[in-house]
């Protein structure tokens, strides 16, 4: 059982916002899709929940086709961006706004109510409209709102982005031990992947209205795709394509220089640029065997000494520092 | 002793000007009212059965009135947030046309459509019919604009958290968007029930039999036919609190209207129902609010027999030789000029007012520059009257009551621009060696100049349009177009009404041209 997503796409005018995605969410797993902002990924997410109809592909949940289906008939729950809260309503009655439209007695509701409630940490908070909330409250209160009906899926667009780092971080925290204790569902759009790798079973890369890469956080990680996930991810160690190519490598090439090793019999580098930050050195070092500058970070102590500009390091480069990436899409 | 500063010299003068030309002349208004005649004159208009029954009607056509536009415009509103469609655009400028014609033209064009000699096969002057169908036509804007607008901004994401939490179109209309705009709607609804309260040109047109006359239109007959003075007084001050109540019901709710929570979303087109529901709503809005003034277009330019013809306005623009009828180039001449006069006097009158406000820091002002708003024409056409009978019937009589109701628009106008230019700004003109004169003239001014030439524009059309004062303070030889127009209507014979339709299309005209003007400078101000 799971949501299934085939060859999904939606364009406006000329823009393919999303072009040909395949997804699939499985029982009880949380699925971020971290990508650039305009990739299309808060766009997926509507077209998942209904909000619009997808211009081609199948969306599929626990084998049930969902095409035609409206938004109010699918049992999703969204949190979004901005939290929508209603601002005419109560926290409780914002709650309990499902559940009304779901038919649920009023005992039912009054203690599904009270236990989001306290669940949230929003005790004291029921009687409030939400302008009276903090920021990390409303995004509570909206989470609390769109998992009262216990919906089969749970969309969150960006839930945390409107929020300072801090608290960010706070609520990451509290999100994932929420997430993991539910056993729901989740598809969990961020562009941030601090907050991706925290919160996700998997993780897809989304560009340009298409999935990049998709598995585990770990894994994404270690074998980014290609150059540009390489980027996006903030893995700065991509070897020039011409010194690529000149190594015997026929695509890009990722040089994981965290697993050099300082030794004796190693490769001679040249230090070219030392910058103290905190308790490392960030040393860019050239390579006469390549011909190319790379950086790498260091401990003085590891070294046993000060590095300094012209210093010739001797390093071991394993095999396993070198990350061939698939040709970009 | 230093000069003192702009800010202060322009409270100072925004002051002078209120209390001058409306303080003083309302002052009379309630002095007179109250004034022992044999007993106030206020405590004998409201226990006079007669005017009793006049109080009675005006608020029963006020309340159907109001009811009429809600049920016509709220559905339309709704319509206009929830979708975007082809001719959006052009749709939204139909309904906000009729709000921008004076009350003549819209008079003159539901005359041309069911009037004695108009368009359709039924005579409807003097029935509440006609009064109501020119009430919606009028203020049907104020509630697509008002609730419109609103649900724009507020809407969109709420909609989408509606529908994944399992509510319906239609459920979510019940339970958030209604709730929602409901004190938008009930703001609205005061306003619209302000202006139908205190109508005066479309009654005084379509229903001239009496049948159907607001206190407003008893005023003036008052004035004009009794010389009663202390008994308009009277009713002005019934009046004026009906309006006061209303105005400060409609404060109050726009206030509590709650705050949008997100910036405007792009709405989706219709589906196929909501293709269906959108011509519902938007089509007889939109008829309604074109008929008549197509109506005026085609009769102004056919004569008796059927033909296309100009005779209408070669009557309205030969001399005329009748005692009390100006001819259309003299009442065109005398429009100009009130618009001119009254339109350079507002334009400083509103900066005045934005300036002290802005710069000076004097809020009261704030307030005080939407005063002129909530005093009806005829009103202010009597208290001038009272207040300064030598200035009654002279060109600037008039011209001052025009450049009164045309400053709030001005200041309006001005008044977010003033606010927008950093204050940064002035701080870098005063470093640079910039006394608060040159500041005023070197740096805020060039700023203010698109929203100053369309609060200007905006004023201009205000006098050009205003009928009521014109008709209580004016001699026949100062007569302006919709007086002119007024005075047609009122003799006998096709040659006669083919005048007045042809004055009426001038005015319309000119009317249009000048908004879309506006239109094109603007884009913003804070009405």
């Amino acid at each position: 059982m799971a949501l299934e997503l085939t060859g999904v796409a939606r364009r406006y005018g000329d823009v393919r916002a999303v072009d040909g995605v395949d997804l699939t969410v499985p029982d009880g797993r949380t699925v971020a899709l971290l990508g650039p902002s305009g990739c299309g990924k808060s766009t997926l997410l509507r077209l998942v929940a209904g909000l619009e109809p997808p211009d081609a592909g199948r969306i599929a949940l626990d084998g049930r086709d969902l095409a035609g289906v409206p938004p109010q008939d699918r049992n999703v729950g969204m949190v979004f961006q901005d939290y929508a809260l209603f601002p005419h309503l109560s926290v409780a009655d914002n709650v309990a706004f499902g559940l009304v439209e779901r038919r649920w007695s009023t005992e039912r509701r009054r203690a599904r109510v009270a236990e989001l409630v306290e669940r949230m940490g929003l005790t004291g908070t029921e009687g409030r409209r939400p302008h009276e909330l903090s920021g990390g409250q409303q995004q509570r209160v909206a989470l609390a709102r769109a998992l009262a009906p216990r919906p089969s899926l749970l969309l969150l667009d960006e839930p945390l982005s409107n929020l300072d780092r801090t608290l960010r971080d706070d609520l990451t925290r509290d999100l994932a031990r929420l997430l993991s204790g539910l056993e729901v569902r989740a598809i969990h759009v961020t562009h941030d992947q601090d907050e991706a790798f925290r919160l996700a079973d998997r993780v897809a890369l989304m560009r340009e209205g298409r999935i990049v890469q998709e598995g585990t956080p770990d894994r994404v990680v270690e074998e980014p795709r290609d150059a540009w996930a390489v980027r996006f991810l903030g893995l700065r160690e991509l070897v020039p394509p011409t010194a690529a190519r000149a190594l015997g490598f026929d695509g890009p090439v990722l040089l994981r220089t965290e697993r050099f090793v300082p030794a004796v019999d190693g490769q001679p580098f040249e230090v070219r640029e030392a910058v103290r930050i905190g308790p490392e050195f960030e040393l860019t070092l050239f390579a006469p065997a390549w011909g190319f500058d790379l950086r790498w970070r260091v401990r003085p102590r590891e070294l046993g000494h000060d590095p300094r500009v012209g210093d010739v390091l001797h390093l071991a480069v394993p095999d396993a520092a070198w990350t061939p990436l698939g040709v970009p899409a | 002793m230093p000069r003192p500063s702009p800010a202060t010299v322009s409270a100072v003068l925004a002051g002078a000007f209120l209390a001058l030309a409306l303080g003083v002349p309302l002052g009379a208004v309630v002095a007179r009212g109250l004034a022992d005649g044999p007993g106030p004159a206020l405590l004998r208009v409201v226990t006079d059965p007669h005017l009793q029954e006049t109080l009675l009607r005006t608020l029963l056509q006020a309340f159907l009135s109001t009811v009429l536009t809600v049920a016509v415009g709220l559905p339309a509103a709704l319509a206009f947030a929830r979708w975007s469609f082809p001719g959006k655009r052009l749709a939204r400028a139909a309904f906000t046309i009729p709000f921008v014609m004076p009350s003549v033209v819209a008079g003159a064009g539901f005359l041309a459509l069911a009037g004695p000699r108009g368009l359709a096969p039924f005579d409807a002057t003097d029935t509440l019919a006609l009064v109501l169908a020119a009430h919606v036509f009028y203020n049907v804007a104020i509630v697509v604009r008002m609730v419109g607008g609103f649900l724009e901004s507020a809407a969109p994401r709420l909609r989408d958290a509606a529908a994944t939490l399992g509510a319906t179109p239609l459920r979510t209309v019940r339970r958030v968007t209604l709730p929602l705009a409901a004190p938008m709607i009930a703001a609205s609804a005061a306003l619209v029930f302000i202006f139908c309260f205190t109508s005066f040109g479309v009654i005084v047109i379509v229903a001239p039999g009496g049948g159907w006359d607001t206190l407003e239109v008893e005023i003036w007959r008052v004035v004009g036919r009794l010389l009663r003075l202390d008994v308009a007084a009277g009713l002005a001050l019934v009046q004026l609190t009906v309006a006061m109540l209303a105005a400060g019901i409609y404060t109050r709710l726009q206030a509590r209207a709650a705050v949008p929570a997100s910036g405007p979303v792009r709405a989706p087109p219709p589906g196929r129902t909501g293709r269906w529901v959108l011509l519902a709503t938007l089509l007889p809005p939109a008829l309604l609010a074109i008929a008549p003034l197509a109506a005026l277009l085609v009769r102004a330019f056919v004569g008796a027999d059927g033909s296309p013809s100009l005779a209408g306005f070669r009557t309205a623009f030969a001399p005329t030789g009748l005692l009390g009828v100006a001819s259309g180039w003299d009442a065109t001449w005398n429009s100009l000029r009130f618009a001119a006069a009254s339109g350079a006097v507002a334009t400083v009158a509103g900066v005045t007012f934005a300036y002290a406000v802005v710069r000076g820091g004097h809020r009261w002002l704030d307030r005080a520059s939407l005063a002129p708003l909530a005093v009806s024409a005829v009103t202010l056409g009597l208290g001038v009257l009272l207040a300064w009978p030598l200035l009654a019937g002279s060109f600037w009589g008039l011209a001052a009551a025009h450049a009164l109701i045309g400053t709030p628009f001005v200041a309006r106008a001005v008044l977010p621009s003033l606010r927008a230019i950093p204050a940064s700004r002035s701080a870098a003109a005063a470093a640079a060696g910039a006394g608060p004169w040159r500041r005023l003239l070197r740096v805020d001014l060039p700023a203010l100049g698109p929203s100053l030439a369309a609060g200007s524009g905006f004023a201009v059309a205000v006098s050009l349009g205003e009928f009521g004062a014109a008709l209580v303070l004016t001699r026949p030889e100062l007569a302006t177009l919709p007086v002119a127009i007024h005075q047609r209507l009122g003799r006998p014979g096709a040659e006669s009404y083919a005048a007045a339709l042809a004055l009426a299309v001038v005015l319309m005209v000119v009317t249009a041209a000048l908004m879309a003007l506006v239109d094109r400078l603007s884009g913003r101000g804070e009405l």
